[in-house]
């Protein structure tokens, strides 16, 4: 390298990050793989039928797709944390509001409705499980049983919700509690607010349910067709995230929700 | 193809192409864990024996081990390229923060002496007294009004009321 | 000499399949040019072009909107009520007209406009060009933002048909649960518009962590990686909640939920809570993309490494995490405690450290460099001027008693334009100068673009330094009318809107001239020492790169690119003087050896080709 630089390009400076040239390049790879469009056919044979063209490797896109998936776990935590934190806001406002209205809510519904969403959990980390060992039928079995967890859990919020309405409980303005079980909510102050977060959190945690339910149907439809195998599984992985994060939310919302008295 | 770059920052220690199989036992053991925490969140959430102050802190805490558990053995991060781990605190840190502000600042509002930080005696007793004063007023009004219609009908000079010879 | 790049872009391919020239004559912008090959394209080049073309037009019309603002002020309509005098007209609209058109201006340039604009235009063209890779990670979620940017930005387009929006952009409640019903549309679109920019966060770091060339350590990544990075996990962490913030305001409107309506027992400041939770820190997603910019052009237009690269590269991250902690700057007057008030100020002076070093680094990176007056050094140059200022006002208002006088006037009006408008905008252009060679192929015309940025810099001082004069006076912003004594002021401000006017559109005018008639761009007019000049044609291939590169080097290792950039351009002659430049279609030479460059490495080469 010229020593100085006529021109103040100093080539004598230390580059501030100079260790850093001890970089893998010994394993660089001496011929490159190239790819426009018409010859991306040519070459097909290198690589899994899988593997997009932009990837270098599969490992590299399965990588890439969970950490994907991870950092859109992320965003959902976020949007729910919207929600928990006009719950914590609220309870510090008015806590004899939401103990009077907690103890509305029926435990036992919520209880049975969280053991049936970590079940279907489990079942979703069997169905990797499953195509990890190559186990194409293990991998359906688990996946329809973890829809049908889903459905119970949705047919028990039906029931939650319905046996409201015929109380009166709606959300927002409409809420009129009558009758001996909720009818004493009519004179806590500000139970309208507490049912209506309910409504609004559970609502969209259902709607995540349903959200997992069609993308584990689509992974369940793909697996029927043989598409996974323990080479290449993104999809049953990714889907199971997705469902592992509905389950961490309800887990956080019973308890909230139905419990603390 | 080995691609240097791209494995940089992937813990995947192992140059082969699998992936850890979490052993189905493992998966099990976990979920019975869950069921286990889940009986104890309901049954301590029930209990009246516990100082309701606590009732939020245990619920927390149970579901916080809840929550671990899924992630680290459901999710699989614990043999996961550590970079999730990382997406997944540095969310919970933020969820902490938005929530640790806001909730800071609707425990501490009014510490300016304002309104808000009256209790209901205050606000009871300060609509008392300016329901007196309103009270008084309103008398004081009726009678001045009552004083000069009088004045004005009687146009007598000695009619005066009380109040006015009580002056100086 | 020790050859620094072993992977040479024009060397014959391994697969022999080379069918296409490799000089730039085939590319991303002619492989295939029928309509429907742009509309379903995952190539994150076109992706970016079809972002340009939408985020023009929503600036231009939200800009519009502001030029009627201006328009209006230009006279004060101020009625003597006292003296019996009846309600004015209006200069050109009325009150409520008023209303409407600032929220729009407002609504549409944050959430359509600043918010997607660097990250969506240059960092979708740039991002992999810089990592040496053939597309973003996910290319399908790159297509699928873009068309949720246009769902959302139709449903604002329909709001305006719906009713008069009159909330201001920020839709405070309560005012926001009772006014008319287009608030309705605008949380839809603003809920919307947050996927693509959730999708474009989530891409970008997934593409940066796992899509670099190989050797492309995280230490040698160009500053502008290191800004989209900050500027991702931003995106990534605080758009959510936005999300909903607008859903909860969605639901107040149509249920009545009571979480924010005080009538119903909620909290209005509470949503003010959630709502700067994401729109402070949506503040740092509009400025720090402009930092990578800034931090690009300055290297390669000073010739020299840029200084404190590592202080640079983690400021934007710290600039990033600090900005979710200093929301409640916004709100000292909403009512929330003192103490919160206190806490969120103090916390906000720590802002100005990591934005401070990197003006001290970008200023100390010009010392003793060479510099080059080329167009985008002289918006670079704009830049740190206007964001000093905005900067330093900036610190001002985070001044807790300060900003209770100033809180709602005039001068936080002009301290936001200074950083959003001097900063982004002015950036964004200056990027946009820089990467015209690359994205078209072709030269804008220096001469020209020269004349019209000395509009955009007068025309935007003469408009927003006045308003820092009529805030001190106590004009109070969002105001239809004026009593007298501001209306100098007011005047002098509208005719500096029309400078600026005059001085974006010359601007838009140069590109749209260079796209038509400019002269051929070489592969690397600026001599810069990044991946996409040094080894991607102008106008790149459809994939970017014929050969993925290595990478040996820092990105401003200027003295190492300097070979690479003679083996390619230097006359086969191997003069010294590297030849005139005059024709600016600069030879692409097959690297006839390195004797022809060391014999020129020393002179700066770069300045001999001249544009104009």
């Amino acid at each position: 390298m010229p020593p100085g630089h006529p021109n103040g390009v100093r080539a004598d400076r230390n580059w501030p990050l100079r260790f850093d040239f001890t970089t893998p390049m010994a394993s660089a790879p001496a011929t490159l793989t190239v790819d426009s469009p018409e010859v991306h056919d040519a070459h097909a044979h290198d690589h899994p039928p899988h593997l997009q063209h932009h990837f270098v490797s599969s490992e590299q896109q399965f990588d890439a797709a969970k950490m994907g998936m991870w950092l859109f776990l992320a965003t959902e935590i976020l949007l729910f944390s919207g929600m928990f934190v006009a719950y914590a806001v609220f309870r510090t406002l008015y806590p004899a509001t939401y103990e009077a209205c907690a103890t509305a809510l029926n435990t036992m519904q919520g209880a049975f409705n969280t053991l049936v969403l970590l079940g279907s959990s489990l079942t979703v980390a069997l169905a990797i499980n499953a195509i990890q060992r190559d186990d194409q039928k293990g991998l359906q079995r688990y996946l329809l049983l973890t829809l049908l967890g889903a459905a119970i859990f949705l047919v028990v919020k039906y029931f939650e919700y319905t046996h409201k309405f015929h109380s009166g409980i709606f959300p927002g303005l409409a809420f009129h509690p009558y009758g001996e079980e909720f009818g004493h909510l009519a004179t806590v102050p500000y139970a309208r607010q507490f049912f209506s977060l309910y409504y609004v959190s559970t609502g969209i945690h259902a709607i995540h349910i349903i959200a997992g339910m069609v993308v584990l149907s689509w992974v369940y439809l793909k697996a029927r067709k043989g598409t996974f195998s323990s080479s290449y599984y993104t999809h049953v992985e990714l889907g199971g995230l997705y469902w592992h994060l509905v389950d961490v939310i309800w887990i956080f919302l019973f308890p909230l929700l139905y419990l603390i008295h | 193809m080995a691609h240097p770059a791209s494995h940089s920052d992937a813990a995947h220690d192992d140059g082969h192409h699998g992936h850890y199989v979490a052993p189905v036992s493992l998966l099990l053991k976990v979920f019975a864990a869950l069921v286990f925490f889940t009986v104890l969140t309901v049954a301590t959430g029930r209990a009246d024996w516990i100082p309701s102050a606590l009732h939020v802190p245990i619920a927390l805490t149970i579901a916080l081990i809840k929550v671990v558990l899924v992630a680290m053995f459901f999710m699989g991060l614990k043999h996961d390229n550590r970079v999730n781990t990382v997406i997944l605190s540095l969310t919970t840190i933020f969820v902490i923060v938005f929530l640790g502000f806001t909730l800071f600042d609707v425990t501490q509002r009014g510490d300016l002496g304002n309104v808000d930080q009256m209790t209901a005696a205050d606000r009871a007793y300060m609509m008392h007294e300016d329901s007196v004063r309103y009270a008084q007023t309103a008398a004081v009004t009726a009678a001045l009004a009552d004083s000069t219609a009088a004045a004005d009908s009687a146009a007598a000079p000695s009619a005066a009321s009380p109040d006015s010879t009580a002056a100086p | 000499m020790a050859q620094t790049l072993t992977a040479d872009p024009h060397a014959p391919t391994a697969h022999g399949h080379a069918a296409h020239p490799t000089d730039g004559s085939y590319n991303y912008l002619n492989y295939d040019k029928t309509f429907m090959s742009w509309a379903k394209t995952v190539d994150h080049k076109r992706i970016g072009l079809m972002y340009m073309v939408t985020l023009a037009l929503v600036f231009l019309v939200a800009g519009l909107f502001a030029i009627a603002l201006r328009t209006e002020l230009i006279a004060t309509n101020w009625t003597n009520y006292a003296a019996g005098e009846q309600d004015a007209a209006g200069t050109i609209m009325n009150a409520n007209t008023y209303n409407w058109v600032f929220t729009m201006h407002g609504a549409m340039m944050t959430f359509l406009f600043l918010v997607p604009s660097v990250p969506a235009i240059l960092g979708n063209f740039v991002l992999p060009l810089h990592l040496g890779a053939k597309d973003v990670a996910f290319p399908r979620l790159n297509l699928a933002s873009y068309y949720f940017y246009i769902a959302g930005a139709v449903l604002v387009i329909a709001s305006l048909f719906v009713g008069q929006l009159d909330t201001g952009w920020t839709f405070y409640m309560p005012y926001s649960a009772r006014t008319n019903g287009s608030v309705t549309f605008l949380t839809m679109a603003i809920f919307i518009a947050g996927f693509s920019s959730i999708f474009t966060g989530l891409n970008f770091i997934v593409t940066i962590h796992k899509m670099r060339a190989p050797g492309l350590t995280w230490n040698r990544l160009p500053l502008f990686v290191w800004a989209m990075y900050a500027v991702s996990l931003v995106q990534v962490l605080a758009t959510p909640v936005l999300g909903i913030t607008m859903l909860l305001l969605f639901t107040e409107r149509i249920f009545g939920v009571g979480i924010f309506d005080p009538a119903l027992g909620g909290d209005p400041i509470l949503f003010q809570h959630m709502f700067w939770f994401y729109s402070h820190p949506a503040v740092y997603i509009m400025i720090l993309p402009a930092f990578g910019i800034i931090s690009e052009l300055m290297g390669t237009f000073s010739r020299q490494r840029l200084y404190g690269y590592r202080a640079v590269a983690l400021s934007s991250v710290a600039i990033a995490l600090l900005g979710f902690l200093v929301w409640g700057h916004h709100m000292f007057v909403s009512g929330q405690s003192a103490i919160s008030s206190i806490i969120f100020s103090l916390i906000t002076y720590l802002i100005g450290i990591p934005s401070g070093i990197k003006v001290f680094n970008w200023v100390t990176t010009m010392y003793k460099g060479s510099i080059w007056l080329q167009t985008p050094m002289i918006y670079a140059l704009m830049f740190i001027f206007l964001f000093t200022i905005g900067g330093l006002t900036g610190v001002m208002v985070g001044v807790l008693a300060v900003d209770v006088a100033l809180h709602d006037t005039y001068y936080v009006v002009a301290h936001f334009h200074y950083v959003m408008m001097g900063g982004t905008v002015i950036a964004l252009i200056g990027g946009m100068y820089y990467w015209f060679p690359k994205m078209f192929g072709k030269m804008y015309s220096e001469r020209w673009a020269k004349i019209f940025s000395l509009f955009v810099f007068v025309g935007f001082n003469t408009t927003f330094f006045t308003q820092f004069l009529l805030g001190a006076k106590g004009m109070p912003r969002r105001y239809w009318d004026y009593i007298p004594m501001y209306e100098h002021l007011h005047q002098i401000s509208t005719i500096g809107s029309y400078i600026l006017a005059v001085g974006l559109f010359g601007v838009l005018g140069t590109w749209i001239w260079g796209l038509m008639k400019g002269r051929k761009a070489p592969q690397n007019p600026w001599g810069a020492a990044t991946l996409e000049w040094t080894h991607a044609t102008s106008p790149p291939d459809p994939h970017n790169f014929t050969a993925t590169p290595v990478v040996t080097r820092g990105p401003y290792d200027y003295y190492l690119a300097d070979e690479v950039f003679l083996t390619r351009n230097a006359p086969s002659s191997g003069d010294g003087a590297a030849g005139d430049g005059s024709d600016g279609d600069v030879p692409q030479g097959d690297g006839s050896g390195d004797g022809a460059a060391a014999t020129v490495v020393a002179r700066p080469i770069v300045r001999d080709f001249k544009p104009h």
